[in-house]
């Protein structure tokens, strides 16, 4: 870690006052309850670990946490390292600053499975530096040899005589810190590797836990907003004349998304709202129907030759020479990503700058977001990041938090903006519909030779550009010149570059002499974005299905052929163990049927098995084996929570999942047509762990693309109907 | 006038009487442990009891709540004792986002209160108006196995240390 950053995050005797400096943090530390409201004496470590004279151990969490298992398992790292309990740990979401940026991608994000796979090392090093520092502190000032001492539990250890951390905290933040002192070791885990309760659970059972939408801000007025009702309209005129004279009502005025309704309290928003008459000048989507698009990908297929994303091998001409040759095509619709807490943001507007208060995935492209629409240095943005109810990818996007501000900025005072259900369904960044057709060849030993794919659909990269560009871009780029190069950026993605989003998880895992990977762009212009397991979400279904008729074609057994193609022993062992586990091809109960699928995404390896009936024409999922190979294993119950969370996940978009656009409007609006599987349709799921020492990946996205192929694929036992569409429709 | 306990206090509001029951507890009386996820009934986020009945009280006129004994998540452990239910929920880490799990929390108490000893087919009938996205499910349906084969488990919680 750079010697500065450290130099100026190590400060003794601190008042609030005391931040007010000319370095980097001193604007976020501010925001920061962690690092703002400690009034005495501590010693700072890189910006993650603070411990207090009263020693307290204060962790700033750098990823949000969105039930994927972070406040925890990056608290149980430090946790390790500082050999003390993780319930002792408190835990802070950290402010806005690049100290917190998510290292894989250089900016400070809560995606791609990394939280767990990029920190693993470099928190532990943070802690162990803190307590390798605090030991000499506290060699230093009981003049006692160091070797003589250690740190655990929360104390300096001198034989049986315990000093409090908080003793040597002062004389730790003069002395040079300690740099990379040695880790403890893997066979010495105390934490890492075992089960332990969540330091989050406590708080989540009892109401406590703070989502946004339970910012503590009494005063704070209330806000809805109409949003036009065909996609990407904008509001021509309006009467809130009746509206207006409604209880409560503070006011009504036009936004650039649509009108917003503010109120001393929500229920009169949603109230007066229902009164007001708005003219919409309509979209370019308006002649848009999600129905017709099967058709259109179908024919960019058949004559576009499109992009090449992947080559291996002589590419799709092998097929010339394969024995038996098979080809398929399977498509998959836009989703929605539904989280349980809808999209909501407070936000207050004062002539010395904003405070933000919301759960964002992404923290930076919201605080300069904010910044650049309303013109004020980044600085004076405060972002309040909080636990998150549901990600899944939406969270990444900013257009609820640049809503609020806007409202905000009309407003006296603090003001929370809740969307409700309908607003959430259809003002998402929707999984991009995907359309791909496989060609496979197999030569006269039965080995699949050839492997040829195209996909057609849109890219979600242009969509995240806009948001990303302005953000990451310095400070003093106009924000003319940043939305160009972001519409640059865009056009060259959909017309000249293969984005690995789009094509990922269709071709990497299985071993073929000769591959092709294509992408052919058609975008009808609804706003995508990443939604749990991105391009593997769909990726390992259409593979997965595919290697299946493949395996059907060679009259092999659906196991026995995966095996004998794969390309990693990760994913063989994966597999291997979950069949293992699940009983493949031994007998089942009279009806039941297996189904399997393989997939790794995001560096992490996961087999599930489906034991499934159709009865009917009804599919009725029993059981789900899954098997994950994550590398180390932080906190095996949570691996297991995350498995389970993707399988359901992932059942809702093979059995329900499916946003319908008519005429430039999405059909679905609730729960009672964008169906989310219950309680009643949850099956039993066993999970187990490929041991391992090798590295951690994360587990929070893996769980969910092997397991709607793993149901078709059952479900082609069963019946003999493959299924190619989703959601899956039996009668169709 | 509306009169109502809540968590055994009695409250008094000057409020619109078709306010639902949930907004004007979330705001008026300022207990957010209660969730909005739907605005229609279909999800269980927002789910009290009234008079130890489990309802939906995102559509509940808030007049519905008359007299009445409303309770939320933050009225079900007795000062630091959690409730039984709760303390399962612990045990088998059922919560992930846990924005669902006040409303799942309090079905499942309902449930129990009624049925000490419920089956999968019971459970489900009283579980699935809760969606949890997560998928939670699994553990939910172990969670509530344990508490209603447990006797009263005691368990401590200091309500001012709560999280950010």
């Amino acid at each position: 870690m750079a010697r500065s950053r450290r130099d100026f995050l190590k400060i003794t005797a601190s008042t609030a006052s005391c931040f007010v400096m000319s370095v980097p943090l001193a604007s976020c530390a501010a925001s920061n309850p962690a690092l703002a409201n400690i009034g005495d004496e501590h010693y700072v470590h890189d910006g993650f670990v603070q411990v207090t004279s009263q020693s307290e151990i204060h962790f700033i969490l750098p990823r949000d946490e969105m039930g994927q298992g972070v406040h925890h398992g990056l608290a149980t790292l430090i946790a390790e390292e500082l050999d003390i309990k993780v319930d002792k740990i408190k835990v802070y979401f950290a402010p806005v600053h690049k100290t917190y940026n998510n290292l894989s991608y250089g900016a400070q994000g809560t995606w791609g499975s990394s939280s767990i796979r990029d920190h693993y090392l470099p928190l532990r090093q943070a802690a162990a530096d803190t307590r390798a520092t605090l030991l000499k502190a506290a060699a230093q000032q009981l003049a006692i040899a160091p070797q003589q001492l250690t740190c655990r539990d929360g104390f300096i250890w001198h034989g049986t005589k315990a000093y409090p951390l908080g003793d040597f905290v002062a004389t730790a933040a003069k002395i040079e810190s300690v740099k990379g002192a040695p880790l403890v070791t893997d066979s010495q885990f105390k934490y890492i590797g075992k089960d332990s309760q969540r330091n989050d659970a406590l708080a989540k059972v009892t109401g406590t836990a703070r989502f946004s939408i339970d910012a503590k801000l009494t005063k704070a007025k209330r806000a809805v907003v109409i949003h036009a009702p065909v996609i990407n309209g904008k509001v021509k005129d309006f009467d809130a004349t009746r509206a207006k004279q409604q209880a409560g009502i503070v006011d009504i005025f036009a936004i650039s998304s649509g009108i917003a309704v503010v109120a001393e309290h929500l229920w009169q928003a949603k109230k007066a709202a229902a009164l007001v008459v708005t003219n919409w000048q309509t979209s370019e989507l308006a002649a848009f129907n999600s129905a017709e698009l099967p058709d259109i990908l179908a024919s960019k297929i058949a004559t576009e030759s499109g992009i090449k994303a992947h080559k291996s091998g002589r590419g799709r001409k092998a097929l010339a020479t394969a024995s038996k040759r098979h080809s398929a095509t399977y498509y998959a619709p836009y989703l929605a990503h539904a989280t349980m807490e809808p999209m909501n943001c407070s936000a207050e507007v004062t002539a010395s700058g904003c405070q933000v208060w919301v759960g964002s995935q992404s923290p930076e492209f919201a605080r300069n977001g904010v910044a650049q629409l309303l013109d004020i240095d980044r600085e004076r943005v405060q972002f309040h990041n909080h636990f998150i109810g549901g990600g899944f990818g939406r969270r990444v996007g900013i257009d609820f938090i640049l809503e609020a501000v806007e409202i905000a900025k009309q407003v006296e005072g603090p003001v929370q903006l809740v969307w409700s259900r309908e607003d959430d369904i259809r003002n998402d960044y929707y999984r991009p519909p995907s359309m791909v057709k496989f060609e496979a060849g197999v030569d006269e030993n039965g080995q699949l030779s050839c492997y040829s794919v195209k996909r057609s659909g849109p890219n979600i990269f242009p969509y995240q550009l806009k948001e990303a560009v302005p953000a990451m871009l310095p400070e003093l780029f106009p924000s003319g010149v940043s939305s160009w190069l972001a519409g640059v950026g865009g056009k060259v993605v959909n017309d000249w570059y293969a984005e690995s989003s789009s094509v990922e998880g269709l071709f990497e895992d299985y071993q073929v002499a000769h591959k092709e990977v294509r992408q052919i762009t058609y975008d009808p212009g609804v706003r995508n974005g990443y939604w749990r397991a991105v391009g593997h979400s769909h990726s390992g279904f259409f593979k997965e299905s595919f290697i299946d008729e493949i395996a059907q074609l060679t009259e092999r057994d659906p196991f026995d052929f995966r095996l004998a193609h794969l390309a990693e022993e990760r994913l063989q062992n994966t597999l291997k163990l979950a069949t293992q586990k699940a009983g493949w091809g031994q007998k089942l109960p009279a009806g039941h049927v297996h189904g399997v699928a393989v997939h790794k995404s995001l560096k992490t390896y996961v087999a599930q098995v489906v034991e499934l009936s159709v009865e009917q024409g009804q599919i009725r999922i029993h059981k789900v084996t899954c098997a994950v190979d994550c590398g180390i294993v932080v906190n095996p119950n949570i691996v297991k929570a995350q498995m389970e969370g993707g399988i359901l996940f992932g059942i809702t978009a093979a059995l329900y999942g499916s946003i319908d656009i008519v005429e430039g409007r999405v059909s679905q609006s609730n729960f009672h047509d964008y169906q989310m599987l219950r309680i009643n349709q949850s099956p039993d799921i066993d999970v187990h762990l490929v041991e391992s020492k090798v590295a951690p990946t994360g587990v929070g996205e893996p769980g969910l693309p092997p397991i709607a192929a793993a149901i078709g694929n059952a479900v082609f036992a069963a019946t003999g109907q493959r299924l190619r569409q989703l959601p899956f429709n039996l009668s169709a | 006038m509306i009169k109502f306990w809540l968590n055994q206090q009695p409250v008094e509001l000057d409020v619109s009487p078709d306010a639902p029951l949930l907004w004007v507890v979330r705001e008026m009386l300022q207990l957010t442990g209660s969730k909005f996820g739907c605005g229609m009934g279909l999800c269980g986020a927002c789910t009290m009891h009234l008079d130890g009945a489990a309802v939906r009280t995102c559509v509940l006129p808030v007049s519905a709540a008359q007299g009445r004994q409303v309770t939320t998540i933050e009225g079900l452990s007795s000062g630091q004792q959690l409730h039984p239910v709760q303390q399962a929920w612990l045990d088998e880490n059922v919560p992930q986002c846990g924005y669902c799990q006040p409303g799942q929390i309090m079905s499942a108490t309902a449930l129990l209160a009624n049925n000490t000893k419920p089956n999968d087919q019971e459970i489900d009938a009283a579980m699935q108006g809760n969606i949890c996205r997560c998928g939670t499910y699994p553990r939910i349906k172990r969670a509530i196995k344990r508490a209603a084969s447990s006797q009263q488990t005691v368990s401590f919680y200091d309500p001012e240390q709560e999280q950010s």
